[in-house]
């Protein structure tokens, strides 16, 4: 416990610990400062120089590896050591400005800053700027030199498409919002930052139409992320579990996404996005419920299709969530639903069958998962064998030796197979926890226990908010307009408002224009920007 | 006080999923066996004017519960101790409810569970949904209304094509004439199912606009009147009255005899989840009432911490009640039908409307 209470502190105070204090003018003290808090790390390099300018000495440090070399080459180093002292300048103007004369006359790069505190020196550093001390002064010029390994973009893995961009999100965060910025070119594409996590010091940023998002939903957004306290960041889930409503919820109340056109299109409805650097996952929030039903490409393909495939795909939710209790309710309460004929066959495939239904899906369910988390865990190249060892052992083998009914084989693929079309995968995750406490209840009561598990589901779910909005939106409470995007999808001209609890202010996305035939001017209704 | 809102559209959904309760499964207006549907009818429009008296005693004070008006009205004193009784009324009337759900549940599907095992199961659901306020109630039931209206008219598409229903049952109509209907609507029906609304006074005050309570209860009970009628009328043409009046759950035994193709039959678990569904609410929203009848006279900041002690309360009041399913059916004709419902839903609202009418007659003469 004291041990636990002293790291805290430790960590608490570590960004802070050795540099509140200014810079000083001495260079040789000031490196000599800098090199000694790195702990003479070895990536870190402090080249000195003598400015042409000026000619005083002078030294720029960077960190190995976060840098673009070439720029520092080209722009930092030739730039300041090349040329001699002014004569034009006069020298008062030298003593007192020599760094602001030399990041305003002097580098040629898009951005620079002066630091005059080390916290700030610091910072900037670790992120891949370079420094720039100059001998006599007590500050340093900070100039963006960003570089290194990043990731290309690259398709995203766990969202694919048959039709749609191919682009997903990288690691950087600068990647990442170029990418939602290069599909909203518009001056209320608003931006805002925060560094989070005490050590780790990670970029965060916010992303939201200025005129579409709420107000309240940004100010919420930015309080949440202003006050989380932890010593580092690493993924969107770490800060999804900081920030999101009812954390003790089964059901994720915020989404997540690799695709920058999920993203677009989730700013145009109002919401705001948090990126973070160091991973491809950008959250979404606010969030509802018929959120993760729902894919891009039900916008990319024609509508009748989407409206099929968005049934298809929950009709396979609710498979995938009370399939096998309703197999275990139907088989061990209510036998006399079954057709004759089927519940005879049912039968003799039972008969020699040693468990109840019950024990039996949970037998098969649990393998299943065992299974699929192997699937996931495994490497590549073992892939091959455990899904044959899957299938022979857990289908035809287990059916053969007694141990469970081919029937129930049947339910408990189904089931695996229809969780997989949820096409967010936290969705799926939540699904897999609740089939097991449905089938227990199933189990013990029969289809009473699973009206009453959801009953419970249910009032839960009407129980929760993502950021204030209702987290059932447009069905509990019913918005009739908000349907024709929800379950259906109705064609692009009907879609002319956005969600109405998530951008109240302004909801109208087009004047209602219909196709036009060939020939006549489509008359475009832009959305609204203000 | 009533922070929690809820909107016309989700009252709608509670009165409908209320009325339905457990009406649609049991018999109800016993003399009418043939003209059953005829009485409802009849009786919907007592239904809709009690509704109106209820609206009416919260409408004079919008801004307190229910008790707040009782208090108003009677003064504190009387007030309270009419609120007493409500809260006795509201307690029994859910365990009744409770325990009818319960009952039919061990004999149509359950009859290797213990009927307190059923009924404590299903008072923790109603407990933990109702402690998470009106507000969710309603949410939820937004959402359920929807699966009873695709559950019966499923099981409705069904009963109708398998053949089994025989309008030729319901003639000769009024057989023994108008008074047997009459006396059904209005001893019988307008007590149960429509009497039991007096449990929306307490849910009326947190209406967010207490004007637009008035048209979605009219509308929903017109709605939920309709449905009752169609249904008891297609339980009557299906089993022939002599049946329907003799057997429990008529509508259990009009749904077993679906048979399409010999593969789709006996659909009872359909009707076993309609009736869970609907009781679920009805429970709910009498265990609501109570709960703030509750909150109110013993003066609880938080009214839904008292959902559990209240529910432990129904469920045991609810194994109490009576012994055995013919003592508990009887109970419920002669005493809840002839002595309390009348008194609770009928005599004890008109009373308190005409005391607050004369009150403010003579204070608007003395003015």
């Amino acid at each position: 416990m004291i041990k636990r209470r002293k790291l805290r502190s430790q960590t608490s105070q570590q960004p802070s610990g050795n540099s509140v204090s200014p810079l000083g003018t001495d260079l040789k003290a000031n490196l000599q400062r800098m090199n000694r808090s790195m702990g003479h790390s070895n990536d870190l390099v402090i080249r000195e120089f003598r400015i042409g300018y000026v000619q005083e000495d002078a030294a720029i440090a960077f960190i190995d590896n976060l840098v673009d070399k070439k720029i520092i080459g080209e722009f930092v180093l030739r730039s300041t050591m090349s040329g001699t002292a002014d004569s034009e300048s006069n020298a008062s103007e030298r003593d007192i400005d020599v760094l602001d004369t030399i990041k305003n006359r002097i580098l040629p790069l898009g951005e620079a800053a002066i630091a005059k505190e080390w916290n700030e020196l610091f910072a900037a550093v670790l992120n891949g700027d370079t420094a720039i001390f100059v001998n006599g002064y007590a500050g340093a010029i900070i100039v963006s030199t960003h570089g290194g390994e990043h990731r290309s973009v690259e398709e995203p893995s766990s969202e694919v498409l048959i039709r749609g961009p191919k682009e997903g999100f990288t690691e950087s965060i600068a990647t990442n919002i170029s990418l939602v910025r290069r599909r909203l070119k518009t001056r209320n594409l608003w931006m805002d930052g925060f560094k989070i996590g005490n050590v780790t010091q990670t970029n965060v940023g916010i992303l939201y139409i200025k005129g579409i998002a709420g107000d309240k939903t940004v100010e919420e957004v930015k309080r949440r992320l202003a006050s989380i306290e932890t010593d580092g960041v690493l993924e969107s889930g770490i800060v999804e579990e900081f920030i999101r409503d009812h954390p003790f919820s089964l059901f994720p109340t915020m989404y997540n996404t690799e695709r920058p056109d999920s993203v677009a299109a989730g700013l145009l409805e109002g919401r705001v996005a948090i990126l973070i650097d160091g991973t491809p996952f950008v959250l979404l929030a606010p969030t509802t419920f018929f959120m993760f039903f729902q894919s891009p490409e039900d916008h990319y393909h024609n509508f009748q299709f989407a409206i099929f495939i968005r049934t298809l795909r929950f009709v396979a939710f609710l498979i995938s969530l009370l399939g096998p209790s309703i197999y275990v309710a139907a088989i061990s309460f209510h036998q006399e639903m079954i057709p004759t004929s089927l519940l005879l066959s049912l039968a003799a495939q039972r008969e020699g069958v040693p468990f109840p239904a019950l024990i039996e899906a949970f037998l098969m369910e649990a393998s299943f998962e065992i299974l699929r988390e192997a699937g996931v865990r495994m490497p590549r190249a073992i892939g091959q064998a455990v899904s044959i060892v899957g299938a022979i052992v857990l289908g035809q083998a287990a059916v053969q030796a007694g141990i469970v009914s081919s029937a129930m084989v049947i339910v408990v693929s189904l089931t695996g197979i229809a969780s997989f079309t949820m096409p967010a995968y936290n969705m799926g995750i939540s699904i897999r926890m609740l089939r097991f406490m449905l089938m227990i209840s199933a189990g013990l009561f029969g289809f009473f226990g699973i009206a009453l598990g959801g009953l419970i589901i249910t009032a839960h779910l009407c129980s929760i908010r993502s950021f204030g909005i209702p987290f059932m939106a447009p069905f509990a409470p019913f918005i009739a307009a908000d349907q024709k995007d929800t379950l259906l999808r109705l064609p692009r001209w009907f879609l002319n408002t956005r969600p109405r609890l998530i951008s109240q202010e302004n909801t109208t996305r087009m004047n209602g224009s219909k196709p036009a035939p060939p020939g006549d001017a489509a008359e475009e209704g832009s959305p609204d920007e203000n | 006080m009533l922070k929690e809102k809820i909107n016309a559209r989700q009252l709608f959904s509670l009165i409908v999923l209320f009325e339905l309760g457990t009406a649609l499964v049991l018999p109800i207006g016993f003399v009418s066996h043939r003209d059953v549907w005829l009485s409802i009818l009849l009786a919907l429009i007592g239904g809709i004017l009690l509704f109106l008296i209820y609206d009416q005693i919260v409408r004079q004070y919008p801004e307190s519960t229910f008790v707040g008006s009782i208090r108003q009205i009677m003064g504190t004193y009387a007030g309270s101790l009419i609120g007493f009784l409500y809260l006795g009324f509201f307690i029994h009337n859910d365990a009744r409810v409770l325990r009818e759900t319960g009952e039919l549940l061990v004999t149509s599907a359950y009859d290797m569970t213990p009927l307190f095992v059923i009924c404590a199961f299903f008072m923790l659901t109603v407990v933990y949904v109702v402690s998470k306020g009106v507000e969710v109630l309603a949410r939820t039931g937004e959402i359920y209304l929807l699966h009873v209206l695709i559950l019966g008219g499923g099981g409705t598409i069904l009963i109708l094509f398998s053949g089994i229903v025989h309008v030729e049952n319901l003639l000769p109509v009024m057989e023994d004439g108008a008074g047997k209907v009459l006396e059904s609507a209005y001893r019988y029906i307008l007590m149960f199912p429509f009497g039991e609304m007096i449990c929306f006074a307490a849910i009326l005050p947190s209406l967010n606009r207490t004007s637009s309570g008035r048209k979605a209860g009219i509308l929903a009970l017109i709605a939920s009147g309709t449905i009752l009628s169609a249904a008891h009328a297609i339980e009557v043409s299906v089993l022939g009255a002599n049946i329907y009046g003799r057997s429990t759950f008529p509508l259990f035994l009009a749904v077993s005899k679906v048979n399409i193709m010999d593969f789709i039959q006996r659909m009872d678990g359909l009707v076993i989840l309609t009736l869970i569904i609907t009781s679920f609410f009805k429970c709910a929203i009498n265990c609501y009432a109570a709960i703030t009848v509750a909150a109110d006279l013993f003066r609880v900041r938080e009214p839904m911490k008292l959902a559990m002690p209240v529910g432990l309360v129904v469920l045991f009041n609810s194994m109490m009640t009576s012994n055995d399913w013919p003592e508990f059916a009887l109970k419920g004709k002669e005493v809840i039908m002839g002595i309390l419902l009348p008194v609770y839903s009928v005599a004890i609202p008109v009373g308190l409307l005409a005391v607050h009418w004369i009150r403010r007659s003579i204070g608007s003469k003395t003015l």
